[in-house]
């Protein structure tokens, strides 16, 4: 078997002795009984590199998830890894680890039994699973713990030898699901740092599940976002933030204003938008709009300027609310009746005055994004997500 | 609880549980209390209080030229309970890992069935049996016996067995899957371990109810398989003998002894709620 030979290696701390394995998802579709859980999924993780599977719950991923380890088994479609089908290999016959959301560590196993679980169940020589035990704990920095159970660690130290132990059989993928959301606040970044040390340590080829922006845009190298189902958009975590292909990527990811208009004009520099409640925006089309077309301009609070004089083309609005955040301030402004806009700047001086009227207008280097506006009205029930 | 307490309301509160409790405690102890001080007695009869303790009921019941009905009987029982609940274990939680994996409709029903014996009364089921098994053309023995116990005290340990495998988190499983083990390999070192505790506690509970057993026992025993209870009650129908009294201190005293053990080791009153 070739994944023996690669586990004969050792990962005594030698870095880049495997480059991971590429995940192939081909046109992977789920139903369940009336519900298309995952519908046509194509996905390429390339080898060594950390995957988020990001969405709202209920989007998909979880399901997807499963298929890849093989505990739900696709209606359509297939999973390859290294170019190879393993849609007919059960779970304990893929060589794919996963941390789960709770770490599913054996209750009645020391962290050293745990540790040492799947190469006993691969019947790896006891001669081996000594010294490779030894330095998964060590590498997860558990040294001096191996004789304590699960229930006497804390959250932080469940989870490093949840890693350990899926680490200790060398797989060649790694899924996380939701992985830091039993962990507070304080200790998420510190595991988030860990993940990504022993992914780039071990060569790993990850993916990572979960409904936490924060978390996929820190830790993956790429982010797919998906919804019901689809995969909306798939790039590294800046390309999604900052050109976010749907309306709904735009909307997840970060903190945008919805602000609905009209095209005056659509060229190479850009779709100029007229909105609704006066001023004019000028974006990138991320949908192909026509001149005179319905359109939702997706602005970044940190994208717009506060000014105190009205100019051609800004946005005129009054201010509600400053919140001080340290260095920023992230002040709440009524444009039109009813529509709120945010607002973030860096903070010099004293806070501005509520109760004002302002005018707001796009920073010179930002570029805004403009979709067609969708023709169900359900998903725009309001103008800040 | 630490809270004062402020009004008569939480007072008249506190005073008619604590009295309930009190109550509850004197009527469940109370007669326990009566049996063992009674065995102590030096008179030859059964009242209470004994006028004076002593240990000769006790010396009398170990005595195997005086006692040796009561010690057939104890061996008749020891032997029923070891071999009914042996039985029950080993076909009960088979069942029970099987009704756990099959959510279905015909599995509930099936539990069900399983748990029936549990329902039902045991007097009646006691003289079908007897009917049964005469019409089969067998004779009182102890194997009947064991059969009869059995049934009985089956649902114990199918019961304790389900509720552990209730509880018993799938992700585990699944964990231990990916991690490359087949499925017997996972029964043998995840699921097995760990529904072990709830096993014992329900093989435990049914080892217990065959001890006591008076309703199967009274239909299937005969004079040759005298058992432990029926023996018991016969002794006190007839010559109220204190040695029932002295058999009955064994008796709380050695489960008494068990039940600290087996809650130390498996957390038994857990298992039991379960």
């Amino acid at each position: 078997m070739a994944d023996g030979q690669r586990l004969e290696g050792g990962i005594a701390g030698a870095p880049a002795h495997a480059v991971g394995s590429t995940v192939d998802i081909d046109a992977v579709t789920h139903r369940y009984a009336t519900m298309v859980a995952v519908d046509n999924v194509s996905l390429m993780v390339r080898a060594g590199e950390i995957m988020a599977l990001l969405g709202p719950s209920g989007c998909g991923k979880t399901t997807l998830l499963r298929i890849i380890a093989g505990f739900v088994r696709q209606t359509s479609g297939s999973i390859l890894i290294n170019g190879r089908s393993i849609d007919d290999r059960p779970p304990n016959l893929r060589n794919i680890g996963i941390v789960f959301q709770n770490y599913a560590l054996f209750p009645h196993m020391s962290v050293r039994e745990n540790v040492a679980y799947g190469l006993k169940a691969r019947g790896t020589p006891r001669s081996e699973i000594g010294g490779r035990v030894d330095r998964l704990i060590e590498a997860v920095h558990l040294t001096g713990m191996e004789e304590r159970l699960p229930r006497q660690l804390s959250g932080g130290q469940q989870q490093r030898v949840a890693l350990a132990r899926v680490l200790a059989v060398d797989p060649s993928v790694v899924l996380l699901d939701e992985p830091f959301s039993a962990l507070d606040k304080n200790l998420r970044l510190d595991m988030q740092i860990e993940i990504k040390r022993l992914q780039r340590e071990f060569g790993l080829t990850a993916i990572l599940v979960t409904h936490d922006q924060d978390e996929a845009m820190g830790v993956a190298d790429r982010v797919a976002v998906m919804n019901k189902g689809k995969i909306e958009q798939c790039d590294t975590p800046v390309e999604v933030y900052d050109r976010p292909a749907s309306l709904f990527v735009s909307g997840f990811i970060g903190t945008t204003n919805r602000l609905e208009g009209r095209v005056v004009s659509a060229g190479p520099d850009g779709v100029k938008v007229e909105l609704d409640h006066g001023g004019v925006v000028i974006g990138r089309g991320q949908d192909p709009v026509a001149v005179g077309a319905r359109v939702i301009v997706s602005v970044r609070p940190e994208q717009l300027v506060l000014h105190s004089e009205p100019a051609d083309g800004l946005i005129a609005a009054r201010h509600r609310l400053a919140m001080p955040m340290g260095s920023q301030t992230i002040h709440e402004l009524e444009h039109g009746r009813g529509n709120t806009i945010k607002v973030v700047e860096q903070r010099v001086g004293a806070p501005r005055q509520a109760g004002n009227a302002v005018w707001l207008g796009v920073r010179p280097d930002a570029v805004p994004s403009v979709f067609a506006t969708p023709s169900s009205t359900s998903s725009s029930q309001g103008s800040i997500s | 609880m630490t809270g004062h307490l402020n009004t008569w309301t939480d007072r008249s509160y506190v005073v008619v549980i604590g009295l309930l409790a009190c109550l509850g405690i004197a009527v469940l102890v109370g007669p326990v209390i009566v049996v063992l001080m009674t065995s102590f007695t030096t008179s030859a009869a059964l009242k209470f209080p004994p006028p004076q303790l002593s240990t000769q009921w006790y010396v009398a019941l170990f005595d195997p030229a005086r006692s040796s009905h009561i010690h057939n009987a104890a061996y008749n029982s020891l032997w029923v309970a070891t071999l009914a609940t042996s039985l029950a274990t080993l076909l009960a939680v088979p069942a029970a890992l099987a009704i756990a994996r099959l959510r279905t409709a015909g599995a509930r029903a099936l539990e069900a069935a399983f748990l029936a014996p549990l329902i039902l009364p045991t007097l009646a089921y006691g003289l079908a049996t007897l009917m049964f098994f005469t019409l089969l053309g067998y004779r009182p023995s102890l194997w009947l016996l064991t059969i009869g116990h059995f049934i009985v005290i089956a649902p114990f340990v199918f019961r304790t067995t389900v509720a552990s495998l209730t509880q018993l988190d799938p992700v585990l499983l699944e964990s231990s899957a990916a991690l490359g083990a087949g499925r017997l390999y996972t029964f043998r070192r995840i699921t097995l371990p760990l529904i072990t505790p709830g096993i014992a506690a329900g093989a435990f509970l049914a080892f217990i109810a065959s001890l006591d057993n008076v309703p199967v026992s009274l239909f299937l025993s005969n004079a040759r398989t005298d058992m432990l209870p029926i023996r018991m009650w016969g002794m006190i129908e007839s010559t109220l003998d204190v040695r029932v009294a002295a058999i009955s201190g064994v008796l709380i005293a050695s489960v008494t002894v068990l039940i600290l053990v087996m809650e130390r080791l498996v957390g038994l009153t857990r298992r039991m709620s379960g």
